[in-house]
């Protein structure tokens, strides 16, 4: 047994020890074949699967380097099986590669002759390929490239993409650095790792800047560009920041979306308006061939829809670039990301950057609502496909939302009040006072209230499932959600990454999710507590009585710890009574320090069960 | 054997005896202590003189255990020894090893092989003169060559071989022993020979060279002349084969030779052969095999706990099912054939038996699973070491296409030398270096041939069986054997422990808790918080750490096995190495909370009453004690009583209780009057159409039977219901029944004696109750019936009978037409019909 911090498990996981002094090192070196799948407080688990080490082996690491670094690392003895199953694994990738060959175009080349026999006579392979050329080479098609490489992951053989890129036609752009903003290290190594592989996917958490790196890129890459977003707010913000960040002008950026069908230099899209559907067939495809385009930005690749895909693996010749919080896809086709995106060519773990200071640490808090009698009877009596809403709808959730919003008002964080059903919400705006947001508003006035509520105007806004993708609010600090699509894991990510844009004074961002006490609403947290705590984030459960009872009694209990929206006030200061003296609120920078948990962490116990 | 009991045999076995002993009289001490290392049996019980000792060193049945240890290059020269007659000279020997074409054998190279021999006290030496021990000519077909040809076909009447002479092409001699000697002398020439099989046709080429490989013999059924047209007749009339009796060809000597070339041993290894090798990191071989062992004793420990809740069942014929194999290949992520040997493993460390048809944990595994892994690890080792089985027959594929399933306790007693053998040649190896798995087989194989025969399987499968359970033992890993599973192999396992223990994750009994409710432990767990812990969280993923997943159904089972949330949490608090998170401690509170607020128990049935005060007054009143009321609710008693000894109770103690369905509505107590099932024909024949002429509406009212008097009228509707049900669905028996036009008759008859008689069923009653319904209704109205009854011995046959009393399951009857009283089971009637007034006339 030696001493390193690394546990290897017989399911392919590892554990890695964060407390333990070689932890960042032991990160590092096992961070670029291996997935992070959870990491919590104590221990992260990655999983070693095939994609991440085709897509270490993508990235030039050989087996050699990750086995090594499993062995130094690991603290009890490896299994040999999973040593010789990494190396054959990695091994797997590059034996096949697809090239352009100077006489017979594009071809696929093996240096092993009994991989290309298996493959050619794969059921999935047989139609893509062209005529055999030689023992070692066969002729592909142009057009299938993109479901060759596709069809070649599947049979677990994936190709090399080596057949290049076109450069497009040149337009020339640059990043407007200085002025007001420099790329952040990991922001130019992800560009710089983009670039030297042409086409990938960078992995980078909401408000880490990925719209930056996006630009960034396309400065480089001096071509024209298509942007692809996930709906038209995301798409004019995409806009903005293009005009603010870079050379170009509002000539040279196009948007093209329901409303308006500008093909410019840099044009903007949604994935809504490609894969809208006109007889059968997606009119708006035709976009990807409008022009010589030099690279294709894919924004939110987790998103990306089916149909888009298709069209993805017809221009593969095109510079690729992902830009996604994450590789976890709900549909699992994460694979056809690697094969028709690219592989994965940066990431940096959430907490890891969080640590370096770009993302305020979000403290999560789910708050335990009791509902009343009547509330608990009609539930208990509602058919099984109502339950949901009739829980997650209880009237009893709007005092505490209220308690909350009032809190943060007085102490000036901008709040979001998420929520699915939209009479709950209404009922919420006006209690609360405030604008709504929801599918039905139209674009104009909804940037005009985003912009109110970046500008302070309007404190709290209510929001609908629109919110959930794209949105920039940079200045939301705390998010209270009150009901949602059943936990899907894609949709917390979205909605913490809300809250998780940088604040100027490194105020700790707060996310509250008011649950129904005994409904299937609280199995539904359940799941979110266990993704957020799996993410690294501080979890604490609390009763709403407890919020209540120190909400509205007095202005001074608004910091009081149960919301714990002042980070440094303790248990102790509330079981006194103390209230914290006025403007004793976080100084600017004078956030948790780096690395260490969020203050809720230390948060009271329970006290709802004992009640 | 036989010829072992001869007088003659016996009487040169004593000489052989004692030349052996003067032989050995000369031996030093070293000599004969190495003679009892080789020879153990010898020294047990030790020989009083040395007379004694060359008796025994003599007898068959040593030598014969003697053989079997011998080296192969040891075996051939012994071989080749019997077919040289005695004495003989090393010249003599060297002349008939080396093949003809070959370089002359060094006689230096038969030294090592001979003297091996000499200090097994199979040969004795005297210069260059050889002379093997005489009971050695009771190996069968050495070197697989049959008796020499000259033994063989003297047998033959001197006509046969004259023929055959002629068929050889060698003429004619005048007597028997010239024809004999000539045919011989042709049979010993290899270049004669070969050119005569050469000129055979294919089938007889093929079966003289197949015989001439060896062994030697043939079985067949043959026939007493065999011709020429057959392959083993025409090998037969030359000379090639001999028949010894009608169903066994055999090789004379001499031809199985000169198919060789003239040489016993086409290939000869008297040397043993080189294990191929190849250089590996010894500490990679530590790591892996370490990893083996500490993983096998956590594995073991996995399916052992997992039976000790649910033991699987033995198959019946013996040995674990495979479904049960499957899981436990499931728990421990190893492939099936793994998982069949851990379990035999097992079950040689006495870990775990089948007992009463299913597979438990013996009291020792809580010995050895609170032991320290390298320690569970020896354990095993040596129990492994020790075992007369061979670990690998298990799951391997048995002769049937399936795989043997684990726990068949057979008895293997060579199973030990031959593992150590393995190990031997294993041990053999260097340090830093991996053999290849096929040249350790040939080696093992070479070492000490007799070994693997009679083995459970071929002798290569076996060898690659023990290297494949020294692997899984992790005793050694890439071909190489581990420092821990050397000193394990040399006896010396307390330090082959100590060794591992380098390895094994330290014992502790703290948890990392942490937010997404898992819990890791790095490492091994002590046992007592390990069973505490698996109580209340489910095991995620396992290895060099356990991880642990906490959720509703995890904690329900810790609230479920009597832990309040109080306790959850202070065990979590004491073994949480960093704290219990806060929305661990939560759930588990909350758990708490809700646990229990559902009450599930048993009760026969409820009393109720709108009225809170009756029920108190029923509660304690003295007459009701004895129904052992218990109060759930104001309104609501429960009792273990049955429902209509509660409502008699209550009706003698003066109350007024009502019974209640089901759905809440009363039961009511007064019954509808009894009416006969509607007869099938009726329902058949009657086409739909017009109404139903009144008198016939009435006639068919007046069908059924008029309540028998004196009859408890409470169980008659279900018993009714019941037989309605059943006529209508019971298919008559084509055979028995009565046409169209009879069952109108009935019916008509029974229009006729409307209120005089009961009509007859017509139907044929084939379930138990209709059958009881029947023969009740006809003893009482004097009916005969006819029916199908089998009898004890199991015969059915039919009988015409009138009943006279049902009682319980038996059924009085009169058999007619003797009339001799009998009881009747009724669960072995078949069938039974009520006969019609014509039948019943004829019968009396």
């Amino acid at each position: 047994m030696t001493d390193g911090p690394l546990i290897i498990q017989s399911d392919r996981t590892l554990l890695l020890e964060v407390d333990h002094p070689d932890a960042p090192a032991c990160r590092a070196a096992i961070a670029p074949f291996a997935e992070l799948e959870r990491s919590p407080e104590h221990v992260h688990t990655y999983r070693l699967t095939p994609l991440g080490l085709w897509n270490a082996r993508a990235a030039g690491r050989d087996a050699e380097q990750v086995v090594d670094a499993l062995l130094r690392w690991s603290r009890y003895p490896v299994p040999q099986a999973l040593l010789v199953d990494v190396a054959e694994v990695m091994d797997r990738y590059g034996r096949l590669v697809l090239e352009v060959d100077p006489v017979h175009g594009l071809v696929l080349r093996t240096t092993d002759r009994a991989v290309l026999e298996e493959v050619l006579r794969a059921k999935a392979v047989v139609p893509l390929v062209g005529p055999r050329i030689d023992a070692e080479v066969v002729a592909v098609p142009r057009e299938v490239r993109g479901r060759l490489k596709q069809a070649l992951l599947k049979v677990g053989w994936p190709a090399e993409d080596r057949a290049g890129h076109v450069e497009g036609t040149a337009h020339a752009m640059t990043l407007r650095e200085g002025a007001g903003f420099e790329l952040r290290p990991y922001q130019r190594e992800a560009v710089e790792a983009f670039l030297a592989a042409g086409s990938g996917v960078v992995v980078l958490p909401c408000g880490a800047g990925k719209t930056l790196v996006g630009a960034a890129a396309m400065a480089r890459a001096g071509a024209r560009t298509l942007v692809l977003v996930t709906n038209t707010v995301a798409a004019r913000q995409w806009r903005a920041e293009l005009l603010a960040r870079t050379s170009l002008t509002e000539d040279e950026v196009g948007e093209y979306s329901g409303e308006r069908k500008e093909v410019r230099p840099v044009t903007v899209s949604t994935y809504q308006i490609l894969v809208t559907r006109r007889g059968g067939l997606y009119p708006h495809m035709e976009l990807f061939s409008a022009e010589d385009w030099g690279l294709v930005v894919y924004d939110e690749v987790h998103l990306l829809p089916a149909p888009v895909f298709r069209m993805t693996a017809d221009i593969q010749s095109r510079r690729r670039l992902g830009l996604t919080a994450t590789l976890v896809r709900e549909d699992g086709r994460e694979g056809d990301v690697f094969s028709l995106i690219g592989p994965k060519r940066y990431d940096a773990p959430w907490r890891d950057i969080e640590a370096q200071g770009w993302i305020a640490p979000a403290a999560c808090t789910e708050i335990r609502v009791t509902l009343t009698d009547e509330e608990r009877m009609s539930y208990a009596v509602a058919e099984a496909e109502d339950r949901y809403r009739v829980g997650a709808c209880a009237r009893s959730k709007l005092a505490v939302v209220q308690a909350i919003c009032r809190e943060a008002l007085a102490r000036r964080e901008p709040t979001l009040v998420i929520g699915q059903y939209i009479d709950q919400l209404e009922v919420l705006a006006e209690r609360l006072g405030a604008p709504l947001v929801m599918g039905r508003t139209p674009v104009r006035e909804r940037q005009r209230l985003y912009q109110a509520f970046r500008q302070g105007q309007e404190p709290v806004l209510v929001v609908s499932k629109v919110a959930n993708f794209s949105v920039d609010l940079p200045e939301a600090s705390v998010a209270v959600q009150v009901s949602g699509t059943f936990g899907s894991r894609q949709e917390e990510a979205q909605r913490l990454g809300r809250i998780l844009r940088p604040k100027a004074d490194g105020r700790q961002a707060h996310f509250f999710a008011v649950v129904s006490r005994d409904t299937n609403d609280q199995d539904f947290a359940a799941r979110r507590q266990r993704f957020l705590a799996e993410q690294g984030y501080a979890y604490r459960i609390i009763d709403a009585e407890a919020v209540l009872r120190s909400g509205p009694a007095s202005p001074a209990g608004l910091a009081s710890p149960p919301l714990g929206l002042a980070p440094g006030v303790t248990e102790s200061g509330m079981a006194s009574g103390q209230a914290p003296a006025p403007g004793e609120g976080p100084a600017p920078g004078e956030g948790p320090a780096p690395g260490e948990g969020p203050a809720p962490r230390e948060g009271p116990a329970p006290r709802g069960p004992a009640s | 054997m036989a010829r072992a009991n001869s007088a003659r045999q016996v009487v040169v076995d004593i000489s052989a005896a004692d030349a052996l002993a003067v032989a050995l009289a000369q031996w030093d001490d070293q000599q004969l202590e190495a003679l009892f290392v080789r020879r153990p049996d010898l020294a047990s019980p030790p020989p009083s003189d040395l007379a004694e000792l060359a008796a025994r060193a003599s007898s068959w049945s040593s030598v014969r255990h003697c053989l079997a240890s011998l080296d192969l290059g040891c075996f051939q020269v012994l071989e080749t020894l019997c077919l040289l007659d005695q004495p003989t000279t090393t010249d003599r020997l060297a002349g008939l090893l080396s093949p003809s074409a070959g370089p002359a054998l060094d006689a230096g190279e038969l030294e090592r092989p001979l003297r091996g021999l000499e200090h097994r006290a199979l040969l004795l030496r005297r210069g260059d003169e050889l002379a093997l021990l005489p009971v050695l000519a009771q190996l069968r077909h050495p070197a697989g060559l049959g008796p020499p040809a000259r033994t063989l076909l003297g047998a033959h009447p001197p006509a046969v071989l004259a023929a055959m002479a002629g068929r050889l092409g060698l003429g004619t001699r005048p007597t028997k022993t010239a024809n004999l000697t000539s045919i011989v002398e042709l049979l010993a020439d290899p270049a004669r020979v070969r050119r005569l099989v050469e000129a055979a046709p294919s089938g007889a080429a093929d079966l003289a060279r197949q015989l001439g490989g060896g062994p030697p013999v043939a079985f067949g059924p043959y026939g007493s002349h065999m011709a020429d047209r057959t392959a083993q007749g025409w090998l037969t009339n030359r000379g090639l084969l001999v028949q010894l009796n009608w169903d066994t060809l055999v090789m004379p000597r001499e031809v199985g030779l000169s198919l060789r070339g003239g040489c016993p041993f086409p290939s000869l290894r008297l040397r043993p052969p080189e294990v191929a090798a190849s250089g590996v990191a010894p500490e990679t071989v530590e790591r892996a095999a370490a990893e083996q062992a500490l993983r096998l004793v956590g594995d073991v420990a996995t399916v052992l706990d997992q039976w000790g809740d649910v033991p699987p069942k033995v198959l019946k014929a013996g040995g674990l099912g495979r479904r049960e194999v499957r899981r436990a290949a499931k728990a421990t992520g190893r492939s099936e054939v793994d998982a069949a040997r851990l379990v035999e493993l097992a079950a040689c460390t006495g870990l775990a038996a089948p007992s009463a048809g299913l597979a438990l944990p013996l009291p020792a595994f809580d010995g050895w699973a609170a032991r320290p892994a390298a320690r569970r690890w020896a354990a095993l080792v040596q129990a492994w070491l020790g075992a007369e089985v061979h670990v690998g027959l298990a799951g391997a594929v048995g002769s049937d296409g399936k795989p043997v399933p684990p726990l068949l306790m057979g008895h293997e007693p060579e199973a030990v030398a031959r593992r150590r053998a393995v190990l031997r040649a294993l041990a053999g190896v260097g340090r830093d270096h991996s053999a290849s798995p096929a040249s350790l087989c040939q080696w093992v194989l070479w070492e000490a041939p007799g070994l693997w025969t009679d083995g459970p399987a071929m002798p290569d499968q076996l060898v690659e069986w023990i290297l494949e359970e020294i692997e899984l033992l992790g005793l050694g890993a890439l071909g190489s054997l581990s420092e821990p599973g050397r000193l394990a192999v040399a006896g010396r396992l307390e330090e082959a422990a100590d060794g591992l223990a380098r390895w094994a994750p330290a014992v502790s009994s703290e948890v990392l808790l942490q937010a997404d409710l898992t819990a890791v432990v790095s490492g091994e767990l002590a046992a007592p918080v390990r069973r505490e812990l698996a109580l209340m969280a489910d095991v995620e993923s396992s290895g060099g750490a356990t991880v642990y997943r906490f959720s509703d159904a995890s904690l329900r089972r810790a609230f479920d096995a009597g832990l309040s949330a109080e306790d959850l949490v202070a065990f979590l608090e004491s073994h949480g190495a960093k704290g219990v998170p806060q929305p661990l401690a939560y759930l588990v509170a909350d758990l708490g909370r809700r646990h229990g607020h559902l009450r599930v128990g048993t009760a026969t049935c409820y009393v109720r009453a709108e009225d809170p005060s009756l029920l108190a007054e029923v509660l304690r009143a003295r007459r009701t004690n004895c129904l052992g009321l218990r109060q759930l609710a104001p309104t609501v008693l429960v009792s273990d009583a049955d429902p209509a000894t509660v409502t008699e109770t209550l009706q003698t103690a003066g109350y007024l209780p009502a019974r209640e369905q089901p759905d809440g509505s009363l039961l009511l107590a007064r019954s509808e009057p009894l009416r006969a099932p509607v007869p099938p024909s009726l329902g058949r024949s009657r086409p739909p159409g017009p109404p139903p002429e009144v008198p016939a509406v009435v006639s068919r009212l007046r069908q059924g039977p008029r309540p028998a008097p004196g009859r408890p009228a409470g169980g008659r509707p279900p018993v009714l219901a019941r037989l309605r049900q059943v006529c209508l669905v019971a298919e008559p028996d084509p055979e028995v029944e009565p046409d169209d036009d009879d069952e109108i008759g009935g019916s008509e008859r029974a229009c006729g004696t409307y209120g005089a008689e009961v009509a007859r069923p017509t139907d044929i009653a084939g379930e138990a109750v209709a059958v009881r319904a029947m023969l009740d209704q006809a003893s009482d109205e004097e009916w005969l019936v006819r029916m199908a009854y089998t009898s004890a011995k199991g015969k059915t046959g039919q009988l015409t009978v009138a009943p006279i009393e049902v009682e319980g399951h038996q059924v009085v009857v009169q058999c007619l037409p003797r009339g001799d009283a009998r009881t009747l089971r009724l669960d072995r009637v078949v069938w039974a019909r009520v006969l019609t007034d014509a039948e019943e006339e004829n019968v009396l």
